[in-house]
């Protein structure tokens, strides 16, 4: 039952929910997730990544919480100005919300704590940086198991970098339609031959993509065994170098050299600042 | 079932919190796929901290990876 409008967009987690109490966003952390938000302050984790400003900063308030019966603590956390969707990044803006993600696991892994939950809607961009917006998105690491947001990450990251940087970046827009991010079998098919160059593409989109296809047969020839945690960091740091040789160069198009080509004159870019000054004078907007 | 027989190849027993599973399917391929790749994945964190290791006894490079 959705009883807010907020409800409809952080239902999934059993760990808590976002919602809005007189103009102010507060997050709900439920008695389910009170280990993993009690390891994620005392650990020293919460320090570490919010003066990195690498997960947005919340203080504990005495707020009402939306449901009491299930309710812990009730978190505010520091307002975003802007929320942008995945799909509307550049390609630089997404690599480096990919590359945020792989630093906050990197650095949870050290404090016994590992994502749950890779999906890219959890970056912002908060004064010119990327930044996790997920509290709850950290959960205790479970030993010996593999990373339970593996698939979630090649399939909200990697596929779109790679098909942005190797097919044709309008193919970021896949994620407009892809919630969940862009399913392996459709990234490989639509990426180039060459992609399977590349150890890192091939590792973890084409036979990880492989291997999903094929789910049921796997499941049943899967060998048994553990993932250590060196094997983990070196998962890590395997998807790191991965995204970090990733790259995408404009080509020609009409404005790429918009600003030097331009049919602006000198006095005309003045008559066009001084018009935009007035402008934002009469209406006093916010925020610029 | 899918956790169940997904516990079983990483070696767990079958039971897991139903916190780990409530949320968010993590997908029994990736997971597997994971475990196979496990030991290769070792073997490059090693390689890449041996690397680390040298390159800061020779050089003083203190460059955190």
């Amino acid at each position: 039952m959705t009883r807010h409008p907020l409800s409809a967009v952080s239902f999934r987690d059993p760990g808590g929910f976002v919602y809005e109490d007189q103009g102010c966003i507060l997050r709900q952390v439920n008695f389910l997730a009170r280990e993993h938000y009690d390891q994620l302050m005392k650990s020293g984790l919460y320090r570490e990544l919010t003066e990195r400003r690498l997960l947005i900063a919340h203080d504990e308030v005495d707020a009402l919480p939306r449901v009491s019966a299930t309710a812990y603590r009730v978190i505010r956390p520091e307002p975003v100005s802007l929320i942008s969707y995945p799909f509307e990044w550049s390609f630089s803006q997404y690599k480096d919300a990919a590359l945020l993600t792989l630093a906050v696991e990197r650095h949870a892994l050290r404090r016994g704590m590992s994502l749950k939950d890779c999906s890219a809607y959890n970056v912002q961009f908060h004064e010119g940086q990327p930044i996790l917006i997920d509290t709850l998105s950290l959960e205790q690491y479970h030993e010996g198991w593999p990373w339970v947001a593996y698939r979630q990450f090649c399939q909200h990251f990697l596929a779109p970098l790679a098909l942005m940087s190797l097919t044709d970046i309008r193919l970021g827009q896949l994620c407009r339609t892809n919630l969940d991010g862009i399913p392996l079998d459709l990234a490989t098919r639509l990426l180039p031959w060459r992609s399977r160059g590349r150890f890192g593409l091939s590792l973890h989109l084409h036979l990880h993509g492989l291997v999903q296809h094929s789910d049921a047969q796997t499941r049943e020839s899967g060998s048994p065994g553990r993932f250590s945690q060196s094997a983990m960091l070196g998962l890590i740091a395997s998807l790191e170098s991965t995204v970090k040789g990733l790259s995408w160069k404009p080509g020609r198009s009409t404005w790429v050299a918009y600003s030097k080509e331009s049919t602006y004159l000198p006095d005309q870019t003045d008559q066009k600042s001084r018009f935009i000054a007035e402008f934002l004078e009469l209406v006093r907007p916010a925020s610029v | 079932m899918v956790s169940w027989i997904v516990s079983l190849a990483v070696g767990h027993g079958p039971d897991v919190s139903p916190w780990f599973w409530a949320y968010l399917d993590p997908g029994s391929g990736s997971m597997l796929f994971q475990v196979l790749i496990a030991g290769l994945l070792s073997a490059l964190f090693c390689a890449r901290s041996a690397l680390f290791e040298l390159k800061s006894a020779l050089f003083g490079d203190h460059e955190k990876g």
